[in-house]
């Protein structure tokens, strides 16, 4: 690569490295595994780095490096037979947050399939509408209907599991 | 409609991400030592191989560059390709599957030597790429082959009901990645869309394989899109239409590497340039599937001072093949790995930039089969140069 786009992918990379820990960490729950995640995109990002800074948007082409890394590395089958101890301690969260809500909300992200979980976490963290939802998954709009829908009803179980009739 | 549901969950996610983040693990200038490490295997610097080549083109009388760049395809096709029954499921990187069966007067693929606008000329196990470039127009085309199954479309009938809903749709492949905007014209009577809204088109060139055809401006001349125009969508079905499928033309080789590979290892990629209408290997990669890019040899011409790079690792200076090469270890856990790289003049030219790197796991575990190599020293034993007469270069560098 050319030192000025060199420079130009580590400037990038510093701005938004924040941001793409944050949607890794959302995806993974675990932040060393989130960093993991964000080191083999940039990674892959940077021998990509020719088209993607052409793409219209390099947030997205970034993101869905992210997304896609993150959904073949669960398809894969290392992920599928070691599961990684949880017991590395988490920090505490920011002074006004409410730690119970974090921790429950996380547990119900996890528990969702990866797909349902990278589609709740574009839709709804990154804000992205469903078309570009589903450019960046990779397939159709209607399956991002489809899996927001089973995500939330999914979240909306794990969260509130007991019936509103039975309240 | 949103409905009060997910302005609910968009609340709770942004809630979930506010812990207080670790400082970052992650570390931008491995990335950028790795992945230009990965490039080196494809991207197209000026080889070696291919100037040596060039040098003994021009001291032949009429020699192989031919004065109408149009005409160095390398090798003649029909007129228009026929269509594919069957694509393989993978390539052979060694013998390139596709290529351009006809150029637009001003192109030559022996042109795009050297351009950086895309990754370069690769012949992988998943697909096949390859450029021509107009420098006089300031136009390069990319062209890219998938093999069978390698981009995720479901069906035909799927991608137009979507880009009529839509506007446009994203189809994946494993290497790469194009945005489908409009149904275009048949290509050789298979199925084909506009991409990037007329700058490029694709098509499924036998049952669940896919191509994709662009131009783009040369970097240094914009290297942006170039904007789509009736004579850009002609330009790209008339070459779309002639591209040639199912080549047996191997690769040229100036290395060898004796042995065999270890177990459960092969090669994954070669990099190539065509010179004269011929292919001359720049580079391979191999490894075990669990680290495609484990073994990456290369080989390109310097330009400046001495190109190689320690990239922070602890080096140290190891004398073969008459050079001496810079042999270095790193051990940043993101970034472990053995490099050795040397600059020797080979054939008459100022120098030529031979780096070989082997990767390491980040986690410390040996890779499958790297012992039997015996690391990045083993391999550089294993080395044997061809010397610059491409009558002595091989086609098969592994053996």
């Amino acid at each position: 690569m050319r030192p000025g786009r060199e420079a130009e992918y580590t400037d990038y990379i510093q701005g938004r490295l924040p941001s793409l820990r944050r949607v890794a960490y959302l995806l993974c729950q675990d932040w060393q595994r989130a960093d993991d995640l964000v080191q083999t995109a940039i990674t892959r990002l940077y021998t990509h780095w020719g088209r993607a800074r052409n793409a219209a948007s390099i947030d997205a082409y970034a993101r869905t490096i992210l997304i896609r890394t993150f959904l073949a590395e669960r398809r894969s089958a290392w992920t599928r037979r070691v599961t990684l101890f949880s017991a590395y301690p988490e920090l505490p969260g920011a002074a006004d947050a409410d730690p119970d809500t974090r921790l429950d909300v996380r547990a119900a992200l996890a528990s969702l399939p990866p797909r349902q979980r990278a589609t709740l976490v574009l839709r709804f963290y990154c804000d992205l509408p469903v078309d570009e939802t589903a450019a960046e998954l990779g397939c159709t709009p209607g399956t991002v209907k489809s899996q927001t829908a089973k995500g939330l009803s999914a979240l909306r179980r794990a969260l509130d599991p007991v019936p509103a009739e039975e309240k | 409609m949103e409905t009060l549901d997910e302005h609910a969950v968009r609340t709770l996610l942004h809630e979930a991400a506010r812990t207080l983040e670790p400082p970052s693990a992650v570390d931008v200038e491995a990335a950028r030592r790795r992945g230009s490490r990965q490039l080196l295997a494809r991207r197209a610097a000026l080889p070696v191989l291919a100037v040596v080549a060039l040098a003994a083109a021009l001291a032949v009388p009429g020699g192989l560059l031919s004065s109408h760049p149009e005409r160095t395809v390398a090798s003649p096709h029909q007129p228009v390709s026929s269509p594919v029954v069957n694509a393989p499921w993978q390539f052979n990187p060694l013998v390139p599957y596709a290529s351009f069966g006809w150029l637009p007067p001003g192109y030559s693929e022996s042109l795009a030597n050297g351009i950086d606008v895309n990754q370069g000329v690769t012949s992988a196990t998943d697909f096949v790429s390859r450029e021509a470039a107009a420098p006089a127009a300031g136009r390069l085309l990319y062209l890219q082959v998938n093999a069978r199954d390698m981009c995720a479309v479901n069906t035909v009938a799927d991608l137009q009901a979507n880009i009529r809903t839509h506007g446009q749709e994203q189809v994946a492949c494993l290497d790469a990645a194009f945005t489908v905007t409009g149904v275009a014209p048949d290509v050789s009577g298979q199925p084909a869309f506009w991409t990037d809204h007329g700058s490029g088109v694709a098509w499924e060139y036998a049952p669940d394989a896919w191509a994709e055809l662009s131009l783009s401006g040369i970097a240094g001349a914009g290297g942006k899109a170039v904007p789509p125009s009736a004579a850009t969508r002609a330009l790209l079905l008339k070459v779309a239409g002639r591209v040639a499928y199912g080549d047996t033309t191997p690769l040229t080789f100036a290395f060898r590497l004796s042995g065999e590979l270890p177990a459960g290892w092969q090669l994954w990629r070669a990099g190539f340039d065509v010179s004269g209408g011929r292919m001359f290997g720049t580079g391979i990669t191999a490894g075990p599937s669990v680290d495609t890019s484990a073994l990456n040899i290369s080989a390109s011409i310097v330009t400046g001072p001495a190109g190689c790079d320690s990239g922070g690792g602890r080096s140290s200076y190891v004398s073969r093949l008459g050079v001496q090469w810079l042999y270095t270890v790193n051990s940043v856990p993101s970034n472990v790995g053995q490099q050795l790289c040397a600059t020797a003049p080979v054939g008459g030219l100022p120098g030529v930039n031979i780096t070989m790197v082997m990767n390491n796991p980040a986690s410390g575990a040996p890779l499958p089969g790297s012992a039997q190599l015996g690391g990045a020293l083993g391999v550089l034993g294993r080395l044997l140069l061809l010397g610059p007469d491409p009558a002595a270069w091989i086609t098969n560098p592994v053996n």
